[in-house]
Parts: structure tokens; sequence; C-alpha cells
């Protein structure tokens, strides 16, 4: 199961190199050796099915090309990530949220106070 | 007609002027795990009031108390609605509410809560590149600074690249302990409840209240975690790098209430007496004593007797 992921995930490296391109499964073949063709054509037809892939005929053949970039899925899970609004705190926790650069400042002082104490004692000056 | 009063009283206090006095109060921060099971045990325990001052109203008529009077409405179950006396009627229809609204909005919050992580996580598995930098993590290639995760029974915990850049090893290794305080103690299941008070209940001191309150006090049990394991000055200075990394992006006039806590966090972790277990004890004898009040309406009319 966790492989059949790992090729998936591998097949969409491949469509997201050429930005916008329309692939071939021959061409996803080419560039991932050592898989079967029949395979590839299930991953592609599994991703097409979760909405990840899009497949337009081209003569004979059909051709394949990713939704979404890259690039905007990882912008998605950012902007997600970002927006932590309380009711998405049970979705997802994250670290630290944001502060205005006031605060910034402030907290940057209280580090280097806590620093000046640890250290003042025994330092220079 | 005396306990429906008294559970009442009950649930208009636990849902009303207690969250707002615990909400103001300081000294959940010096037990933030106490804390958070004392707004769960005020959750609960209104939520029962609430629905047994319904029941309490139905059984008005009937002189015989709580617990009895439910018995003989429910033997006496199956007669038709018009037969209802305005007790009843009023009574059960408050109880039908308030249980309604709770189980619904949790099981909708439930189905969203996990569509929307089972979303989120099938597009980080394709996106997100496993490193040798911090093993366990998912890296997304995003140049601002951002470090959170997915809970769940395989939960991911995601750094950004702006993140690798702003901690040192030792500074990432606390953030990924703080992290991992949270899918270990399962804080989302904590959350999980709570949120769903937001929507119906919104007119509710403790719907508003315990939601921003909890998940603070968790930030901070999540810090506590990291700080076994890691020095408190490193996670102080992960937690300030991390915000100044991030702090261009809003301006001065734009920030809610969280900015407060990030602040709160910074000195807790930086002051040397930050947890008392007396408080800890404090808290949980506070929350016996909400969860026996109840109860002691309920039983007081047959000790009298």
């Amino acid at each position: 199961m966790a492989r059949l992921g790992e090729l998936e995930r591998k097949v969409m490296e491949v469509l997201w190199a050429d930005v916008g391109a329309q692939v071939t499964v021959r061409h996803v073949e080419e560039r991932l050796p050592g898989y079967a063709y029949t395979t590839l054509l299930t991953v592609l037809t599994r991703l097409e099915r979760k909405g990840l892939v899009r497949r337009a005929k081209d003569g004979r053949a059909f051709r394949y090309a990713a939704v979404t970039s890259r690039e905007e899925y990882t912008a998605d899970l950012m902007r997600e990530a970002l927006g932590g609004a309380t009711d998405r705190a049970a979705v997802l926790a994250r670290f630290a949220e944001t502060v205005s650069p006031a605060e910034a400042a402030v907290l940057r002082e209280a580090l280097a106070g806590f620093d000046g104490s640890e250290h003042g004692s025994g330092g220079p000056g | 007609m005396a306990t429906a009063v008294e559970l009442a009283v009950c649930c208009i206090l636990l849902f009303g002027p207690l969250p707002v006095l615990l909400a103001g109060a300081e000294w959940p921060t010096r037990a933030p795990r106490a804390a958070v099971m004392l707004w769960q045990v005020i959750g609960l325990t209104a939520s029962f009031a609430a629905v047994g001052a319904g029941l309490a109203v139905a059984v008005i008529p009937l002189h015989a108390g709580l617990l009895p009077g439910v018995d003989r409405l429910i033997v006496s179950a199956g007669h038709p609605l018009a037969a209802l006396n305005v007790y009843e009627a009023l009574g059960l229809a408050m109880a039908t509410y308030v249980t309604g609204e709770l189980t619904g909005g949790f099981v909708v919050t439930l189905a969203r809560t996990l569509r929307h992580r089972a979303n989120h996580r099938r597009i980080l598995d394709l996106v997100g590149q496993r490193n040798d930098v911090v093993p366990g993590t998912v890296v997304l290639d995003h140049p601002e600074a951002v470090a959170y995760c997915v809970p769940g029974l395989r939960p991911r915990i995601v750094l950004s690249a702006g993140a690798l850049g702003a901690l040192d090893a030792s500074e990432l290794d606390a953030v990924v302990a703080h992290e991992r305080g949270h899918t270990h103690a399962r804080h989302d299941l904590v959350m999980l409840p709570l949120a769903s008070l937001i929507g119906p209940f919104r007119w509710v001191p403790y719907a508003r209240l315990a939601p921003r309150s909890v998940s603070a006090l968790l930030e901070m049990a999540a810090d506590d975690f990291a700080c076994r394991s890691h020095r408190r000055r490193v996670v102080a200075a992960a937690l300030v790098r991390m915000v100044v990394a991030g702090s261009g992006r809003i301006p001065d006039c734009a920030f809610g209430a969280t900015a407060g806590t990030v602040i709160a966090r910074v000195r807790r972790l930086l002051a040397f007496d930050h947890n008392s277990r007396a408080v800890g004890v404090a808290a949980l004898l506070g929350a016996t004593a909400v969860l026996s009040a109840p109860l002691v309406c309920i039983a007081a009319p047959s000790l009298v007797r």
C-alpha cells in the first residue's frame, strides 16, 4: 500500500517536471524505468480518479497532465497552516503564531535579557 | 421544582461567569494540563446540568424528584404528544434541544475535521519531501517559516524550508519535540468537542472562551513536553526565531489574541518557577467540586427527606 503511494508520488513528479506539458504513458515509462507500462497506466488512472491528473485524448493515445502545479499545492498547504482559525486548531497544530514587528522586538529583547542574566555574571563587561 | 432551578443555576454559572473568571486568571499557565482538565470538566458538567434542568422541569408535576420522576416518565412514555402537559413539553423540548445541538455539532465538526485533515495529508504526502536534516519530518519547499503537525493515527510533523533556514539544529529538534507533544497527547481530541461548540452556542461565554484558552494552554503543555528533552532556553529561542521570521507578513494592527499567547509562552519558558504542583492539585480539587455540584442538586431532595 505504502509502495503504491510512493509510486503515485514518483508519477506526479514526472508530470510536474514539465510545467503544463501533457505526456503519454510511454513518456512516464521512459522516466521511470523498471515499472511496467500497465502498472503506470493503472497509477495514472487512479490519480485521475482522485482528481490530481487530467486526461485528454490525442489521436489514438491519451495524454496526461497534473491538474495543479507542485508550487500551488505547497502554497495551499502553507495557507492552511498559516490561517490558524480556532476551529482549525483540531485539524492542524502550529508551533508559533505570527506577531507584529513591535512584539517581535519585545520577544527578542526578552531572550537577550535572559541570556544576559544567565551569562552576565561571568561574562566580560 | 427546586432541583430544576438549582440545575439551571449550576448550568448558568458554569457556562457564564466561571469561564470568564478562568479565562482571565493567571494561574492556569502554572499548571496547564490541570487547567485544561478543569475546562473540560466545566463544559461536560454544564452540559449535563442543562439537560438535567430540562428533565427536572418535565417531572415537576410528578412531585417525585428528578431520577424517580424520569423513571415514571419513561414508563408512561408512548402517550400521544397532545397529552403532554406544559411542563413536560417545555422541559423535554429543552433537554432534546441541548442534547441534539451538542451531539449534532460534534458529529458535524468531527466529519469536517477528518475530511479536511485527510485532504491535507493526501496533498502533503505528494508534495512534502522527506529529509535527513530532521528525521521523521516532512519538508515543504516554501520560504515562509512554519512548523505544524497534522494529528491522527499516523501523524505528520511538517517543517517549511523557511523554518529550516531560521532555526539551528537544536532549535529544530525542540520544535519537533513540541509538535510530538501535541500528537503524542492527542491534543486535537481535546480541541475537537470545544471547536464543535463554537457554531451553535456562540452566545455562551464558555463556547467562545474555552477554545481560545485551552488551545493556548495546550501550546504550553507541548512546550513543557519539549522541555523534558531540551533546555528551556532552546525552546524559547526556537519560538522567538519562528515568530521573528514570520513577523514581516502581518501589519501591526492586524493581529488578534494569539500574539499575546506567544509572548506569554516565551515569558513562561524563561521564568524559573514556571510550573507549580500545588496549583495543579488545587485545579483538580476545583474540577471535583464542579463535577459534584449538579450531583448534589439531584441527590439533595432525597437526602433531606
